[in-house]
């Protein structure tokens, strides 16, 4: 994949105005000529051949003080364009945590997916591996938590998006954690 | 939001250029505009650029409020914005924008300041909207306010085909979509809530149709068909069809034949109400997970599955010795259970409660105290509900009232068996916490409602109680106390064994 280095905009945003001129200067300088630009090709599934660093704007949802879901804005660079990748890395993201140190991540750090599947019937499928799923602080209350903000940063996401399903190693199951009924999809619209 | 990326030393130059700013901002109209989010929620988002004519949001919030990738090329000053399948050209310091193979030339160029690209409120709000697929996007310049609608279902394919002994339409929508027909002097009127005509013609009738003619019209979110049909037409049947999702009508020179006979799912379950029912003296116990299902954990030993199955026992011959009741228990040892199993139990004993308990667990180790919870359904489940409820009304008539048959049946489906307990599980769920309350573990978060599979098919009363959290650390100690753990299965069974004993 061609990746160019990362000089992009969460670099410049430490950079003062003042230095924007001198930064700029030093690309003319040092930047040789013409790059390959590899514009308009590619498609869905295709790595990030638009040229450039990819990137897209998300809400993530995290647990602030007293249990309540805070949303947080994030830049997310997925790797690459689809909507499957952009899914997954908003997965790793929340399971990553926030910035803030007043909020805590309800998805568990170890989560892996099996797969991301999006219909065209606005139906999006997350199917989870179910051993990432263990050695976390399961209860009714983070059950809740973690369906609540992975639903409301997918729906928040992916405006078309208005159910999640949540499958384990490929299964429909009964619920995630033992308390919440997951047989049927969580819709977006009663999940904010 | 945008503005909290910026340096501290933005800060410094902002107040510098204050007064010029707010000089060039009411040159310019209004420095901020407002967008309506899916849910509902209005943000105000800033339009200023200190120094720039005209306004500006940057690719960042674009990229958030359309759903596009960004693909940024630093050394070029050059970015890409796929949104739905457009690719959007821009150029730092540019007018000229190329959507796919069109070249648009704005008032105002693309920007890069504070390490930021910023775009035109131009092609913002009158141009990009239009490449948003799958959902709308509306512009309000009076109001400045930017919509985005809920996903809308579009009707964009309409066909019709000659059938033997009528005509038959096909409506395909992008996506799940109800349809109520209604007969008009002229034929019949197609509404679709929630959906919007597409902008591909509609089919002409051919020679023989028993349709005349098609239109669309809008009345507020619902499209309308307005279907004039020939005076040959003695019947139609509209019929929904998923996967693909497809609404077939058919219209008949003869009477139709109703399709009938519905999904498995849609079963509906005809029992005696709690009136002429005897007093159900039994209770069934759930000690929740069990099995290789372990549970909440704590730190100082607790584990879930262990806990509520030696509280499920206290509770039994607290049960029986204090008030008389029987008490049922799903599991009364370390197995796996489904949790339809667990009230399957409860279902065939006729109990007239359903307890299942659980230890609660959180990422916040400050979250403490006892919680419980009564089944609410999803709107997916209410809405099966309410149309099972209508056919079975236009079966029966008015001797169905309320899913009451002459008062000797109820007559629900079957998913939503535990919504008529409701009421009932709701007095018992505050009788819980009020007990618990009195126990002093943590702070009481009272009673809650979610959509819990293991008290979905309970056909009676039924709570699930989360005694306190194993992480917290306070919770955790208190309930691997002997004495509390007897405490708490005391005050478990005065609950309990009252609400029975009263029963109400
Ligand atoms: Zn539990």
């Amino acid at each position: 994949m061609n990746r160019p280095e990362r000089f992009g905009l969460a670099r410049f945003d430490a950079v003062s105005r003042g230095r924007f001129a001198a930064v700029l200067l030093a690309f003319v300088l040092i930047t040789p000529g013409c790059r390959p630009h590899r514009e308009g090709v590619g498609e869905e599934e295709g790595p990030a051949v638009e040229g450039g660093e990819l990137s897209r704007s998300a809400v993530l949802y995290f647990e602030s003080d007293g249990g309540e879901l805070a949303g947080e804005r994030r830049e997310i660079f997925p790797g690459n364009p689809s909507r499957e990748a952009f899914a997954r890395a908003l997965l790793a993201a929340l399971a990553g945590g926030s910035e803030s140190s007043s909020r805590r991540a309800v998805v568990p750090p170890a989560l892996e997916t099996e797969g991301i599947f999006f219909d065209d019937m606005g139906g999006l499928f997350l199917d989870l591996k179910g051993a990432s799923l263990r050695s976390w602080r399961w209860g009714s209350s983070s059950e809740l938590a973690f369906v609540r903000a992975v639903v409301r940063t997918m729906g928040g996401s992916f405006p078309d998006v208005s159910r999640v399903t949540f499958l384990i190693d490929g299964e429909r199951v009964e619920s995630i954690a033992g308390h919440v009924g997951a047989t049927r999809p969580f819709e977006v619209a009663e999940w904010r | 939001m945008g503005a909290e990326r910026c340096g501290a030393r933005r800060v410094a130059a902002v107040c510098a250029v204050a007064w010029l700013a707010l000089a060039v901002v009411s040159a310019w109209g209004a420095p901020s505009m407002e967008v309506r989010f899916p849910d509902g929620r209005i943000e105000r988002f800033d339009t200023r650029l200190e120094g720039a004519r005209g306004e500006y949001l940057t690719a960042d919030d674009v990229s958030l409020l359309y759903g596009a990738s960004k693909f940024w090329r630093s050394d070029l000053l050059k970015m890409t914005l796929r949104i739905g399948a457009s690719r959007v050209k821009i150029t730092v310091d540019n007018r000229n924008v190329v959507i796919d193979d069109r070249v648009i030339h704005l008032r105002e160029p693309v920007l890069f300041r504070d390490g930021m690209v910023r775009l035109p409120l131009q092609l913002v709000v009158e141009i990009l909207p239009d490449l948003v697929t799958g959902y709308a996007v509306e512009w309000d310049e009076g109001r400045r306010l930017l919509s985005i609608g809920s996903p809308v279902v579009v009707l964009d394919d309409v066909r019709l085909n000659s059938v033997s002994g009528g005509t038959e339409m096909v409506i395909t929508p992008s996506g799940k979509c109800d349809v109520f027909p209604r007969d008009e002097a002229a034929g019949i009127a197609l509404r679709f809530p929630g959906a919007r005509p597409g902008r591909s013609p509609l089919p002409l009738p051919a020679e023989g149709s028993l349709v005349d003619s098609l239109a669309w019209s809008v009345e507020g979110d619902t499209a309308v068909l307005q279907v004039t049909t020939d005076s040959a037409m003695t019947d139609y049947s509209v019929e929904k069809e998923g996967r693909p999702e497809r609404i077939v009508v058919r219209l008949s020179t003869e009477k139709l034949l109703r399709r009938g006979g519905r999904e498995k799912e849609d079963l509906v379950v005809l029992t005696t109400p709690k009136s002429v029912s005897p007093p159900r003296r039994t209770v069934v116990i759930d000690a929740g997970h069990g099995g290789d299902d372990p549970g909440c954990a704590g730190e100082q030993g607790l584990v879930e599955k262990d806990y509520v199955l030696a509280m499920a026992r206290l509770l039994r011959d607290r049960l029986a010795r204090d008030h008389g009741v029987t008490a049922i228990l799903t599991r009364d040892g370390d197995l796996d259970l489904s949790l339809t199993a667990r009230t399957e139990i409860a279902n065939r004993a006729g109990a007239g409660l359903f307890v299942s308990l659980h230890v609660n667990g959180s990422p916040d180790r400050s979250l403490s105290g006892a919680e419980v919870y009564v089944y609410s359904p999803g709107r997916e489940v209410k809405e099966r509900v309410n149309a099972v409820v209508e056919e079975a009304t236009s079966r029966y008539g008015s001797a169905l009232v309320g899913g009451v048959i002459d008062q000797d049946f109820r007559f629900i489906p079957w998913e939503a068996v535990q919504t008529s307990y409701r009421g009932a599980s709701d007095k018992v769920a505050g009788r819980i916490v009020r007990a618990l309350k009195r126990l002093d573990i943590g702070v009481p978060r009272g009673v809650k409602e979610g959509p819990f599979q293991v008290l979905a098919g309970a056909d009676m009363p039924a709570v699930l109680v989360e005694i306190g959290f194993a992480t917290s650390p306070e919770d955790e100690a208190v309930l691997l106390d002997d004495r509390m753990a007897r405490r708490i299965a005391g005050a478990l069974a005065g609950a309990i064994g009252g609400y029975i004993g009263s029963g109400s």
